[in-house]
C-alpha cells in the first residue's frame, strides 16, 4: 500500500481536485483506493456525495478508539472508498497533541488497511501543523500542486526546507503546476523554467479550466462527467507518472 | 453439523436455479417495490459472451478462481481474465487465436505466472460459450448518493440451453444497513436469496460436473473384513481407469494417463495384499490384465514426461529454445505414435473384456470377496502386517546404500517405498488422520528423491538415444545436438543433487521414532493390526 498526500502550505491551489481526480483515475485503472479527507472543510467528501460526519469525531479516530476501517464509506465509483471529513477535524492538531507519538499516529492508523488498498490518497488541509507532520510521516510521496506564481514557489521552498529539518529524506516531493493559464507570460515562464532547478517536478501541468469548477455542481470526479476534457487528460497523465515513480 | 462446502453450496444452488423460472421479474419492478425512501435509477442492461477455462479436475474452481475468456472483435485474439473469489481481477492477457491448451504455451507475463502455480501442467478445457445478461439499478438517497446496487443476472449456455439466474444486492461499505434491508425485502417478496452464488459459477458447475472416479480411494473401517473393505476401493479405482481411458483417447490432458496408471498400480498393490497361496484364476487374470495396462501405457507416459521436461527446460534456457525446437518436434511425433498405439489398446477387445470381467468380479458382492483367509481378516490387521513388513525392508535396503552403491540399489528401494506408500494410502482413512498424514509426507519426500535419481538418469539416457537417432536421420543439426547434450547434462546435475540429498531424506524414515510411530499407528485400536 502506497500513501500519497496531496499537500501544499497554501490554500486554493487545487489539492482537493487533485486528490479526488487522481484517486478516481487510479481506481478506474483497477487499483483499490482510499481517499482520506483530512480537511475539515470536507470538499472531497462533498465531491463524493458523502455526509461529512465521522462516528466519534476526530477524537475517536485519533485516540484509536475507532478503527479507521469502521469509518470508511464506499463512493459511487468502483474500488474507490472514502474516510469522510468531520467538522471536528478543525481541532485535529490539538487532538494529536494530546496523544503519544503524535507524528506517527496517522501512519499507525493506516497500517491495518495495507491488505485492503493499493493506494491511500490523503487530502490535506493547508498550513504547516502537527497534522501536516503526521501526514509527512505517513506518506510515501507528497504531491504538491503549485500555481505558477512567485508566492507559490516560495511556499514550495519552505516545504522542502521543512522536510529536510524533519529529516524525512525518504519522503518524495512531487510538485506539479495546476491552474495553468498559458496565455499569461508569467505562468509560461515559471512552468518552463521550474524543472531546471527541480528535477523532481512532475512533467505534467493541469490547465486552468472552468470544467474543474464544475466538479462542485456535478459532485463527481472530472473523468466521470468530462472524460475528454484537457484537465481530465492531464490528471490521467499525472497519475501515470506518479504511479510509475511509486513503483 | 458441518457447514456445507462451496461445492455443495453450488450444487444446491444449481438445483434450486433449475426450479426457478428462466425469466425473472423486471429489475425496475423489483427496485420499485423494495426501495422504500430511496430513489431508483433507470435500469441499465448489458450483455457479454464468455466461456470459462478450467482443468478437468477443476483446479481453478476448487481454489476459488475463475478464468474467463471473451472474444475480441476482430477474432484474432481472446481476452483472458483470471478472477479471484472476491471478484478481483488477478491478471489479464490478450491471447492469440488459436489459444493454447497448456499454460506453458502462454506468453510470459502476470497471467502466465499466476496460472502456472495454480494449474501446473494440466490442460485447460473450455466450457461452451455463455451469454451473461445483466440488468443493473442503483438506489440513491436524497443527495443522489448510491446506497446500494441491485442486479439481475442471467447466464445461459449456447450449446446446452442451460440457464442460471440470480438477483443480487451489492451492499456498499459503510451503508450495509441499507443493503441488508433491501436484501431482506427482496427475499421476502421474491424469494431470491442474497447468498445465492454467482450464476456463471452455477452454470459452470452444471456444465462441468465433477470428474468421476478417484485415484486415491481408501478403506475407512479398520475392523471390516479385508475383501469387503477393499472391494469398493477397487471399484473406485476401476471407475478411474475407465474414465481416464476415455480422457486419454480424447487426449486432452496428459495427467489423465498419469492418474490411470496410478489407479492401475494401486489396484495391483491391493491384489498383492489379498494374494493367497491357493490358485485364484479370476484374480490372476486381473493381475495379468493390470500388468498389461501398465506395460502398454508406459511408452506414452515416458514421452509425456520427456515433453514436460523439454517444455520446462525450453522456458528455463530461453537462449537455447530455438535449438531445442527440433527435439520438441521429434518428441511430439514419437509421442503421437505411442499415443495412437495406446488408443488402439484402449479400444481393443482385450481392454473392453478385461474391464468387463474385472467389473463383474467386483460387482459379485461381499460374499464372493470373503473366500480366503486374507479376505476375511480385518483390513486394519492385514494392511498393518504388510506395512510393518515393507517398512522393515525399506530400512534394510536403505541402510545398505552407500556412496558406492549402484543405481539399481536405489531403484529397488524406490519400488519398496512406493509399495509401502500405496498400502498405507489404501487404508489411510482407516487410521488416525494426523499421524498418517505425517508418515505419508515423510515417505513421499524419500520417494520423490529416489524418483528424481532414477527418472533423471533414465531421461538423460533416452535423450542421448534420441540425439543419436535424430542425428542419423538428419532431424537434428549440430546446434540441436549440442542443446540436447546440454539438456542431458542438466538432468545429470539434477540426478547428482538428488543423489547427494538421499541421506537427508532417508534418515528421518530410518529413525527409531519413525518406526515406532508406524508400528503404533498400525497396531492402534483403529489399525487393530496385532
Amino acid at each position: 500500500m502506497k500513501v500519497v498526500a496531496c499537500y501544499n502550505i497554501k490554500g486554493g491551489v487545487g489539492k482537493t481536485a487533485t486528490a479526488v481526480n487522481l484517486a478516481f483515475v487510479a481506481a478506474r485503472e483497477g487499483a483499490r483506493v482510499l481517499v482520506v479527507d483530512l480537511d475539515p472543510q470536507g470538499a472531497a467528501t462533498f465531491y463524493f456525495r458523502v455526509k461529512p460526519k465521522v462516528k466519534g469525531g476526530g477524537k475517536g479516530l485519533v485516540s484509536g478508539k475507532r478503527d479507521l476501517d469502521d469509518l470508511i464509506k464506499a463512493t459511487d465509483h468502483d474500488r474507490l472508498d472514502l474516510v469522510p471529513a468531520d467538522f471536528s477535524f478543525r481541532n485535529l492538531d490539538l487532538m494529536l497533541d494530546a496523544e503519544k507519538k503524535s507524528k506517527k499516529r496517522l501512519a499507525k492508523l493506516l497500517k491495518p488497511l495495507a491488505a485492503d488498498y493499493d493506494y491511500v490518497v490523503l487530502d490535506c488541509p493547508p498550513s504547516v501543523s502537527l497534522v501536516s507532520e503526521a501526514v509527512f510521516h505517513a506518506a510515501d510521496a507528497l504531491v504538491v500542486p503549485l500555481i505558477p506564481t512567485t508566492l507559490s514557489l516560495r511556499t514550495y521552498q519552505q516545504l522542502g526546507r521543512f522536510r529536510d529539518e524533519e529529516k524525512l529524506a525518504g519522503l518524495r516531493l512531487m510538485p506539479f503546476f495546476s491552474m495553468v493559464d498559458r496565455r499569461k507570460t508569467m505562468h509560461r515562464e515559471i512552468v518552463d523554467s521550474f524543472p531546471d532547478a527541480h528535477a523532481e517536478a512532475l512533467p505534467v501541468s493541469v490547465p486552468y479550466s472552468s470544467i474543474v469548477e464544475r466538479m462542485g455542481t456535478e459532485r463527481a470526479p472530472l473523468a466521470s462527467f468530462a472524460p475528454k476534457s484537457p484537465a481530465a487528460a492531464a490528471y490521467q497523465m499525472l497519475w501515470a507518472e506518479i504511479s510509475r515513480r511509486l513503483g | 453439523m458441518p457447514s456445507p462446502t462451496s461445492e455443495q453450496r453450488l450444487s444446491a444452488a444449481a438445483a434450486e436455479a433449475r426450479e426457478r423460472p428462466a425469466v425473472v421479474t423486471p429489475l425496475a419492478a423489483i427496485a420499485d417495490s423494495v426501495r422504500g425512501t430511496l430513489a431508483a435509477d433507470p435500469e441499465e442492461v448489458s450483455s457479454r459472451r464468455l466461456r470459462l477455462l478450467d482443468t478437468l479436475d477443476r483446479r481453478l474452481t476448487l481454489r476459488g478462481y475463475r478464468l474467463e475468456v471473451e472474444p475480441v472483435a476482430d477474432g484474432s485474439h481472446e481476452h483472458w481474465r483470471l478472477v479471484s473469489g472476491n471478484g478481483r481481477v488477478r491478471a489479464t492477457a490478450d491471447v492469440p487465436v488459436p489459444t493454447p491448451r497448456l499454460v506453458d504455451d502462454l506468453p510470459d507475463g502476470r497471467l502466465y505466472r499466476a496460472l502456472e502455480s495454480l494449474v501446473g501442467i494440466r490442460g485447460l478445457i473450455p466450457t461452451p460459450w455463455i451469454t451473461l445478461v445483466e440488468h443493473r439499478a442503483a438506489l440513491r438517497d436524497a443527495d443522489r448518493k448510491i446506497r446500494c446496487r441491485l442486479s439481475a443476472l442471467s447466464a445461459s449456455s449456447d450449446g446446452t440451453g442451460d440457464r442460471c439466474s440470480a438477483v443480487r444486492v451489492d451492499a456498499l461499505k459503510g451503508y450495509e444497513a441499507d443493503g441488508d434491508r433491501i436484501a431482506e425485502r427482496i427475499f421476502r417478496h421474491y424469494g431470491w436469496s442474497p447468498a445465492a452464488p454467482d450464476p456463471v459459477a452455477m452454470l459452470a458447475h452444471s456444465l462441468r460436473p465433477k470428474p468421476s472416479g478417484t485415484a486415491y480411494p481408501s478403506a475407512t473401517d479398520p475392523q471390516a473384513p479385508a475383501g469387503a473393505a477393499l472391494r469398493p476401493v477397487l471399484q473406485a479405482l476401476l471407475d478411474t481407469v475407465e474414465h481416464r481411458a476415455a480422457g486419454v483417447i480424447a487426449d486432452i490432458d496428459c495427467e489423465e494417463l498419469h492418474e490411470l496408471r496410478v489407479a492401475v498400480r494401486r489396484s495391483r498393490s491391493i491384489l498383492t495384499l489379498l494374494r493367497s497361496g491357493s490358485p485364484e484364476p479370476e484374480l490372476d487374470r486381473t493381475r495379468a490384465f493390470l500388468g498389461w495396462l501398465g506395460k502398454v501405457s508406459g511408452p506414452t507416459r515416458d514421452l509425456d514426461v520427456h515433453i514436460l521436461d523439454w517444455r520446462a527446460h525450453r522456458r528455463r534456457a530461453a537462449d537455447r529454445a530455438v535449438d531445442l525446437e527440433p527435439l520438441g518436434r521429434y518428441l511430439e511425433a514419437e509421442r503421437d505414435k505411442a499415443h495412437a498405439k495406446l488408443v488402439d489398446a484402449f479400444r481393443s477387445r482385450r481392454f473392453q473384456d478385461g474391464v468387463r470381467r474385472w467389473r463383474r468380479a467386483l460387482d459379485a458382492g461381499d460374499q464372493a470377496w470373503s473366500t480366503t483367509d486374507r479376505e476375511r481378516l480385518p483390513i486394519g490387521k492385514l494392511a498393518g502386517r504388510r506395512i510393518r513388513k515393507l517398512y522393515g525392508r525399506v530400512v534394510e535396503e536403505g541402510s545398505a546404500i552407500t556412496a558406492a552403491s549402484p543405481a539399481e540399489a536405489l531403484h529397488a528401494l524406490r519400488k519398496t517405498v512406493k509399495k509401502l506408500r500405496y498400502v498405507l494410502e489404501i487404508v489411510r482413512d482407516a487410521y488416525p488422520s494426523k499421524p498418517t498424514t505425517a508418515v505419508l509426507a515423510t515417505l513421499k519426500e524419500l520417494q520423490q528423491d529416489l524418483g528424481e535419481v532414477q527418472d533423471t538418469a533414465v531421461q538423460a539416457e533416452a535423450l542421448r538415444r534420441f540425439g543419436v537417432k535424430m542425428g542419423r536421420t538428419g532431424a537434428a543439426g549440430p546446434a540441436t545436438l549440442m542443446a540436447i547434450g546440454a539438456l542431458a547434462e542438466d538432468l545429470e546435475i539434477r540426478r547428482a543433487v538428488a543423489r547427494a540429498r538421499f541421506d537427508a531424506v532417508f534418515v528421518p524414515v530410518a529413525k527409531r521414532r519413525f518406526g515406532d510411530r508406524l508400528r503404533r499407528l498400525t497396531r492402534s485400536k483403529a489399525g487393530d493390526g496385532k
